[in-house]
């Protein structure tokens, strides 16, 4: 540990599962649904009867070119299926039906902050395999998740630090939610990524012996995975030591990892041409189509707040992080004077309701966007202040109403002069024994005079004014 | 033509799942020995570029609507199974 | 023996009822099958309950389906709902599938009365039907000689009148060589025209569902009922035209093309029985075309490493997990697996599982597995070539008669050389079709192939046909069902 005088380099790929969101499997017509009692979403398609044949879900093959489109790619005009092999009870079929040297998308990128891209090397459909538990030496197979579909996208080894993968995972699962192909819930393990990683000398341009670690499904764990394995092999190169090229598990509670697989695992895939399923073959009209349905995605949204819309970056990266709530925003800006107004209500009011990541993806939000947008035209034309801009949209986000229900037509508009006068008059006369305290120079007495003409007004009146046309009154009286 | 090892067939044996006897091994390596033999006839054969094979029928873009399709009942999905317990497929350790 | 039509006939006006028939059926599998080993399990109960079904409807006066109330068979390798299904094989012992395979769904919608499953080589890897796990068929013609393989129980049950018609699968030549070797007709369609879904798969890209009847207007027939687009198969878009109605045309003109390659080490009775098919060929008003097809002589390696390769995938499920036979002590899932299919699967299953491994495994992928492939499609082109040239290809099924018992069981690679005229045909995904054309000095069946190209089984069995009746070829055997 420590006080190493070679500095390393991390070089850092991934392999990044994410399960799509399709109704049915990839290969049969069975509910993708999350959960259920085991084996309920099943077919004798998904848990491989003999003699029963795939049938390639279309959605899954439009999905992923739209992840592709999503992601720089170059979408191939002919795919195919081939078969894997390898032998799991969780695999029904003693093979997974993926994409092996004709996958659907290749040669793409994923732009980080820093305006480094990760490039990515292709994305191809697959099936995903069943759940096994174990159990008091037990293992109790189910088959629902079996034949859900995923695509893999795998990038080339261009990360170079823990922060940066972690960057590159989180602008993935915001463009597949903001294009709509997944939910990306890691905890539920429809997005995981299996991390590759090696270390160099600094300046050294050849690559280290790599471990992956497989199947990270949440954030916070790769990061220590990846600090873990990364202080690994650091301590075997600095002691002459050679890292052996492995598959390692992470394991949370100990925070460290280990081997995976033993010897009778010995893995040879045997892939070869799925014969039970033909050429896809990708038309122009199919990817324009496809092309067309696309959503802005995140990074120009981003770049286009900023530019744009003069929000703060910061701000324009948390309105960025979920489609629904950037659109919400959007629609509660457009044709505001300044777009800033509507941010600052989203960010402050509305995410305080939004506590989770999760809220925030579903931005369930009690009033629609025109009910913002609104409330913010009035102070736009300067018919309420800032201060009851956010004290009604708390009261409209507590009951679903609109700003309507809470701002009279008279607490709107300016007070004129003259009726602002009138109030001063009205207020001094009221309460003579401050005018007198003012003069005797009890400069708060002025504020009880204000407060009267505020209250009166229900808060319209600007104050400073109101406050000056007191103090001429007084000293004229 | 290399010959079989028997290295190679137990690597084999493994990635197919079986185990080989070692009372079978010697027949089985000769068996191998033979077939590979045969299948490797297919290397004297001159290699033309041009017709590399594809599907039979040429055929391409068979899809299915995304549309479920109810399952079938887990009694069924579980109805030749060996073992079977908590409505899932069950092994368990026997000696 | 009555065709399907005249039995379906005798049916329609009642001069004969299904049950009747079923019965008649059904002691004679009683009788016989002790000897031909031709059924591994029989569905009394659901025949009789079918066969009542249909006469019902003929009491009421409705008109029924043409395959209605005739009993017929299915090969142990087709899906068939709560009728165990094994391929023959002890790892799939007790299995009865929840679902119908999509042959057996059209055949039920017909009222087609199922008497059985008939045996087969086990997961349809072998040539003479011994390699079942419940022991071979024999030959009705001979009972000391094999009924072949491996729809050798298809095959042995048409040929003993045991059925009347079976269904089958060929991969290599599975219906084509035991309907041969027992002296009937055997077709095995176009690939992608029968649907596969419900067929459990020995080599997908080669396999294809068929008809074993007893003569070519029945598997003309047969091929029309059963070649429907299925949506359950990607890979089937059904037939282009139906067979029956141009059965009889005549063939002046019809272009014979005689490969040279296929009758290489062909001599004695075969030989002269495929001349006297040429003649007759000829006298038909058909022209011969003499030819050659150097790729043919790849095909049986081609063939071997295909099937293998496809196999050792397609019978990684077998697993003991789902269905079917599990080992009785393990000590891990792992050592379960293992156990159960070195217990479950034969030797020659376990062989071929190997040899496919191999060829897929890294380091000889490209010098077998790829090659071959590529070689796939350099016959593919050859056949291509030869239909520019010719409209329908003669060749012999197999260049003998049929095997004695355990005549295969020595050495596995001059088991496969017997295969060498069958398997160019599920190479290149054409139709072909064996039908008898004569006998060997011991009186066992001499079949002849004759061969289209994809999609032309309209042409392919009007050609038949027209052998056929010219031939006359036909042997009554001593077994079986009179009527």
């Amino acid at each position: 540990m420590g006080g190493t005088a070679v500095k390393y380099e991390i070089v850092c790929g991934l392999e990044t599962h994410v399960e799509l969101s399709t109704k049915t499997k990839i290969f049969c017509g069975c509910t993708t649904q999350f959960g259920g009692e085991p084996n309920t979403h099943c077919c004798p398609v998904c848990i491989g009867l003999p003699g029963t044949l795939p049938r390639l879900n279309e959605k899954v093959v439009d999905y992923a070119i739209l992840a592709g489109l999503a992601t720089h790619c170059t979408i191939s005009p002919v795919a195919k299926m081939d078969r894997k092999n390898y032998c799991y009870p969780d695999l029904p079929k003693a093979y997974q039906i993926s994409q092996y040297d004709k996958p659907l998308c290749v040669n793409g990128y994923v732009e980080l902050d820093s305006g480094r891209r990760i490039r990515i090397t292709r994305i191809h459909i697959e099936e995903d395999a069943g759940k096994l538990v174990h159990e008091r030496g037990n293992t109790y197979v189910d088959y629902n998740r079996g034949g859900v579909p995923l695509i893999e996208i795998v990038s080339e080894p261009d990360i170079r630090s823990v922060e940066e993968a972690r960057e590159y995972m989180e602008k993935l699962q915001l463009i597949m939610r903001c294009i709509g192909v997944s939910d990306c819930k890691m905890q539920e393990g429809s997005m995981r990524s299996d991390v590759n990683i090696s270390l160099r000398p600094v300046g050294s341009e050849t690559l280290g012996t790599r471990t992956e670690i497989k199947n990270m499904n949440s954030f916070t764990y790769m990061e220590k995975a990846m600090r873990y394995e990364i202080e690994r092999q650091a301590d075997l190169l600095d002691s002459g030591e050679k890292v052996v090229q492995d598959t390692l598990r992470y394991l949370t509670d100990e925070d460290r990892t280990e081997p995976m697989r033993s010897k009778e695992d010995a893995h040879d895939y045997r892939y070869f041409r799925e014969p039970d399923l033909v050429t896809i073959a990708v038309s122009e009209e199919r990817i324009e189509r496809l092309r067309s349905q696309l959503p802005e995605l995140p990074q120009d949204r981003k770049k286009r707040y900023i530019e744009e819309l003069q929000i703060p970056p910061a701000d324009a990266d948390l309105l960025c992080r979920h489609r629904r709530i950037a659109e919400y925003f959007e629609a509660a800006a457009a044709g505001t004077k300044n777009p800033k107004t509507a941010a600052n209500c989203m960010l402050g009011q509305i995410f305080r309701r939004l506590v989770t990541e999760e809220d925030k993806e579903k931005a369930e939000i009690p009033i629609p966007p025109q009910y913002l947008h609104d409330l913010i035209v009035l102070l736009d034309e300067g018919k309420i202040k800032n201060n009851l801009l956010k004290s009604t949209l708390e009261k409209m986000l507590d009951t679903g109403k609109p700003a309507s229900a809470f701002i009279r037509e008279e607490d709107m508009g300016g007070v004129d002069d003259e009726t602002l006068r009138r109030l001063c008059a009205e207020s001094l006369a009221k309460n003579p024994k401050a005018g007198e305290d003012y003069k005797k120079g009890k400069v708060n007495a002025a504020k009880s005079l204000l407060g009267y003409v505020m209250k009166a007004t229900r808060g319209r009146a600007d104050a400073p004014t109101a406050e000056k046309i007191l103090i001429e009154l007084i000293e004229n009286s | 033509m290399a010959k079989v090892t028997r290295e190679e067939l137990q690597q084999i044996a493994t990635l197919s799942k079986l185990f080989i006897a070692q009372e079978d091994e010697e027949a089985l390596l000769k068996e191998m020995d033979s077939i590979i033999a045969f299948a490797d006839t297919i290397n004297q054969a001159v290699s033309d570029g041009d017709t590399d094979f594809d599907n039979i029928n040429g055929l391409s873009n068979v899809f299915r609507a995304d549309e479920v399709i109810p399952s079938i009942a887990q009694e069924d999905v579980l109805k030749n199974a060996p073992e079977a317990a908590n409505g899932s497929f069950l092994v368990r350790p026997r000696r | 023996m009555k065709t399907l039509s005249q039995l379906h006939d005798l049916l329609q006006r009642g001069e004969l009822s299904s049950r009747e028939l079923t019965e008649k059926y059904l002691s004679a599998i009683e009788r016989d099958d002790k000897e031909l080993n031709a059924y591994v399990c029989v569905t009394p109960e659901e025949a009789l309950a079918t066969a009542d079904r249909v006469d019902e409807k003929i009491r009421r006066g409705e008109t029924i389906a043409p395959l209605a109330g005739i009993p017929m068979t299915l090969k142990d390798n087709l899906s068939t709902r709560g009728i165990e299904t094994t391929c023959c094989s002890k790892i799939l012992s007790g299995y009865r599938p929840v679902y119908d395979a999509t042959v057996w769904e059209l055949l039920q919608k017909q009222d087609a009365v199922l008497l059985g499953k008939t045996n087969m080589d086990e997961f349809a890897m072998g040539s003479s039907s011994e390699t079942s796990c419940f022991g071979g068929s024999r030959n009705p013609h001979n009972t000391a000689h094999v009924a072949g393989g491996s729809s050798g129980g298809g095959a042995a049950a048409v040929s003993g009148h045991l059925a009347a018609y079976a269904l089958g699968s060929d991969t290599g030549g599975s219906i084509r060589q035991p309907a041969s070797f027992c002296g009937i007709v055997g077709l095995k369609p176009t690939y992608g025209t029968v649907s596969r879904y419900g067929l459990i798969a020995y080599a997908s890209s080669l396999d294809q569902i068929g008809p074993l009847a007893g003569c070519v207007e029945d598997a003309a027939l047969l091929f029309d009922a059963i070649s429907e687009k299925d949506e359950r198969d990607s890979t089937c878009s059904g037939r282009r035209e139906a067979t029956l109605p141009a059965l009889r045309e005549d063939i002046r003109g019809l272009k014979v093309g005689i490969p040279a390659e296929y009758f290489t080490g062909i001599g004695g009775d075969v030989e002269k029985a495929l001349l006297h098919a040429q003649e007759t060929f000829r006298e038909l008003g058909a022209e011969l075309v003499p030819f050659s097809m150097p790729s043919l002589s790849y095909a049986l390696p081609v063939y071997y490493i295909l099937a293998c390769a496809e196999a050792s995938s397609n019978l990684g499920r077998y697993d003991g997990i789902r269905y079917g036979y599990k080992a009785e002590h393990y000590d891990s899932i792992h050592d379960m697996m293992c156990r159960t299919r070195s217990e479950g699967f034969g030797r020659e299953v376990q062989r071929r599982i190997l040899l496919g491994t191999y060829v897929l495994s890294s380091g000889y992928y490209d010098a077998y597995y790829k090659k071959a492939q590529h070689l796939r499609g350099t016959i593919v082109h050859a056949f291509d070539e030869a239909f520019t040239r010719c409209d329908i290809l003669l060749a012999p099924t197999v260049p003998s008669t049929s095997f004695p018992l355990h005549f295969t069981q020595q050495d596995p690679v001059l088991t496969y050389q017997t295969d060498i005229c069958t398997v160019p045909v599920n190479i290149a995904g054409l139709p072909g079709i064996s039908l008898p054309c004569g006998c060997d000095e011991k009186g066992l069946p001499i079949g002849v192939q004759l061969i289209a190209n994809r999609f032309e089984e309209r042409r392919l069995l009007q050609a038949a046909w027209n052998l056929e009746q010219a031939l006359n070829f036909h042997k009554e055997s001593e077994w079986g069902v009179r009527l």
